[in-house]
């Protein structure tokens, strides 16, 4: 796990809660450990919608989105969000879901084969380490790059 | 007379005004105006309103400074493009609007052939390239910096965009033989506004190319500098009016509501934070000060959209006349565009246009909330500016300065007490630039900026209603004397 907060450099995130989160502190923590990892990591207002975090990938030429959603509204507020990326021209940006997608969440992995039906690249359940995701993102990273399979960290 | 005078001068559209100032005292002492004559000689219109003006100072006058703005022949048409729409087009859009530009279009994303036959039918003074925060994407502000080199423009181009990319880009447009002016990104990361670096660089382009292109410097032996664009002189006396010289104070926040002939423009000094405890959700932070110019609003040339705007039955129970003769009025003032206060029917209809231009241009340029349901409960989301706490709403321009019932009109800019969601100007004082000076603070206030201050705050003057007369209005407190 350390391995990977020390070699990933370069790289900038998108990372903000997504839609009617009133605070932005669930991003903006686990944000601050991911720049010490090296990430450049671009924060979002609060209310950020789907479209706001594209916007921000495409100026910013970001290389990842970690949506976050601690509210237990997140599945709904993330449909069509690999639709909205495709269509500003970012289609093939790795993109992660962190936190509870609704209010009843029991089955992770069923969780997680619905996001990644919805075009995410990983989704991670709240509490989720910023170690763990910066793990993910170096091997996702890597195996974009063509230098490892992609696979679990 | 014995002290030091300046002359400010303002090449309108339709008019040439000028402005003496007492620099000793900060006093009015005369101004005088001339229509403007742009088609022949600018220098024709001055002169005249010149001679107007020596005549009413009762002697040959020596100005120490004189020094003019300008919004002849359409003001600084800028074309604005960006990456994002919401993001470095807005941070574009806002740039040239605190530059006191005349922002024709806006693009985003990579150039199409139709955006490109449509920049060159526009035929802009200056335009205005960014894309990308710095280290960000730089693709696109590349392929839209190819795109402009291959067409037929040879007008100037500020790049402030992406920082990495920038010099390779004025290497590009230097190579096709347009003028480049590289400077700081207007949004150099995510979220942050830098409009400052542009913004100058524009108002340099003005005064070093523009003004020629114009024809103003057919008269440029008649006066020292033409300063910057009239919106830019307004917006910059209207900060000096509200925060003061340094070591005066002004009057505080304000908003200052400039109902011209041609546009509406609203400035507003102010950092909009909200009132209400609300959650920001505007991606860019809103300039303090903000300009933001109607096009589509005005008392003369754009008359006829006034209606189309704010509803025609609105405009004509307002004036308390049958819709159809409000268009009749409307159509004459159409065709006529320098038509003055005629009948008594006439300026009921003027007056009812100026309260809906000045209600729509203060809405446009006021934030918006909603109350979002969340989780945790409901919350306030605000976009935009907060201006319900400002100290004082200033009217200037035509419409205000000729109207009886000046605080009738200002009226409008007022937050509707039945809406407790509204962000326009709750209890502020209303104040009435009745000699048309604001422009003329701007302009003295980048040379004698103690002189320009007791000008605004002696010749912009609180104002009320006069309840045994409505519609009759006096100054608050004791009107300075003035010549004109």
């Amino acid at each position: 796990m350390k391995r990977a907060m020390h070699t990933i450099v370069s790289k900038t995130l998108i990372a903000a809660e997504i839609g009617s989160a009133r605070h932005t502190a669930g991003a903006r923590i686990p944000g601050h450990a991911l720049e010490a990892a090296g990430y450049n990591v671009v924060p979002l207002s609060a209310f950020s919608p789907p479209a706001d975090f594209v916007n921000a990938a495409v100026e910013t030429n970001a290389d990842g989105i970690l949506v976050y959603s601690l509210h237990g509204h997140g599945e709904p507020e993330c449909r069509g969000f690999r639709e909205i990326c495709v269509e500003a021209g970012i289609g093939e940006i790795l993109a992660y879901f962190i936190g509870i997608p609704d209010d009843c969440t029991d089955d992770w992995r069923a969780v997680e084969e619905r996001f990644l039906t919805m075009g995410f690249d990983r989704a991670f359940p709240s509490g989720t380490g910023a170690n763990d995701i910066a793990s993910a993102l170096e091997c996702d990273f890597l195996a974009r790059a063509g230098g490892i399979p992609r696979g679990h960290p | 007379m014995s002290g030091p005078v300046a002359l400010l001068i303002d090449f309108g559209s339709t008019f040439t005004k000028l402005s003496a100032v007492d620099l000793t005292r900060g006093r009015l002492l005369a101004a005088s105006q001339a229509p403007s004559t742009v088609e022949t000689d600018v220098g024709l219109g001055y002169a005249e309103a010149l001679d107007v003006l020596h005549r009413r100072l009762g002697e040959q006058t020596r100005f120490r400074y004189r020094l003019a703005c300008s919004s002849v022949a359409g003001g600084l048409r800028l074309v604005a493009i960006g990456l994002v729409r919401e993001l470095t087009a807005e941070a574009a859009r806002r740039t040239a609007l605190g530059a006191g530009a005349k922002l024709v279009e806006t693009f985003a994303r990579e150039l199409t052939r139709a955006d490109t036959d449509r920049i060159a039918r526009l035929e802009p003074d200056i335009i205005l390239l960014t894309g990308g925060t710095d280290g960000g994407n730089s693709e696109a502000i590349f392929a839209n910096a190819w795109t402009l080199s291959e067409l037929p423009i040879r007008c100037p181009v500020v790049v402030a965009g992406n920082r990495s990319a920038s010099g390779p880009i004025g290497d590009v447009l230097t190579d096709a033989g347009i003028p480049v002016v590289v400077t700081e990104n207007v949004m150099p990361s995510y979220g942050v506004l830098n409009v400052e670096p542009a913004r100058d660089e524009i108002r340099r382009i003005f005064i070093d190319r523009i003004v020629q292109a114009k024809g103003i410097d057919r008269a440029s032996g008649m006066f020292d500098l033409v300063l910057m664009p009239t919106p830019a002189a307004v917006l910059d006396g209207a900060r000096l009016l509200a925060d003061g010289d340094g070591r005066r104070p002004g009057v505080g926040t304000l908003v200052a509501v400039d109902v011209g002939g041609t546009t509406i423009d609203v400035h507003s000094i102010c950092t909009g934070e909200s009132t209400l405890g609300s959650v920001s959700a505007d991606p860019l932070p809103e300039p303090r000060a903000k300009c933001t110019v109607e096009g589509d609003l005005g008392m003369r040339r754009n008359a006829k959209s006034v209606p189309d705007v704010a509803g025609l039955e609105a405009v004509a129970s307002d004036a308390g006349l049958t819709a159809a003769r409000v268009e009749s009025i409307v159509r004459d003032v159409d065709k006529d565009t320098e038509w003055m206060h005629g009948d008594i029917e006439s300026r009921k209809v003027d007056r009812a246009l100026a309260r809906a231009a000045v209600r729509v241009a203060v809405a446009r340029h006021t934030g918006t909330v909603e109350a979002v349901r969340t989780a945790s409960g409901p919350v306030v989301v605000q976009r935009g500016k907060d201006l319900s706490d400002v100290n004082a709403v200033v009217g200037t321009g035509g419409a205000l300065t000729v109207s009886e019932q000046p605080v009738e009109i200002l009226e409008m800019a007022l937050a509707d007490s039945a809406d407790p969601f509204s962000l326009n100007p709750g209890k502020p004082r209303l104040m009435l630039d009745r000699e048309h000076v604001l422009y003329a603070c701007g302009l003295l206030a980048a040379v004698d900026p103690e002189a320009a201050l007791t000008l605004a705050l002696t010749q912009i003057r609180p104002i009320t209603r006069v309840s045994a007369s409505p519609g009759t209005v006096v100054p608050a407190e004791n009107p300075p004397a003035h010549i004109v």
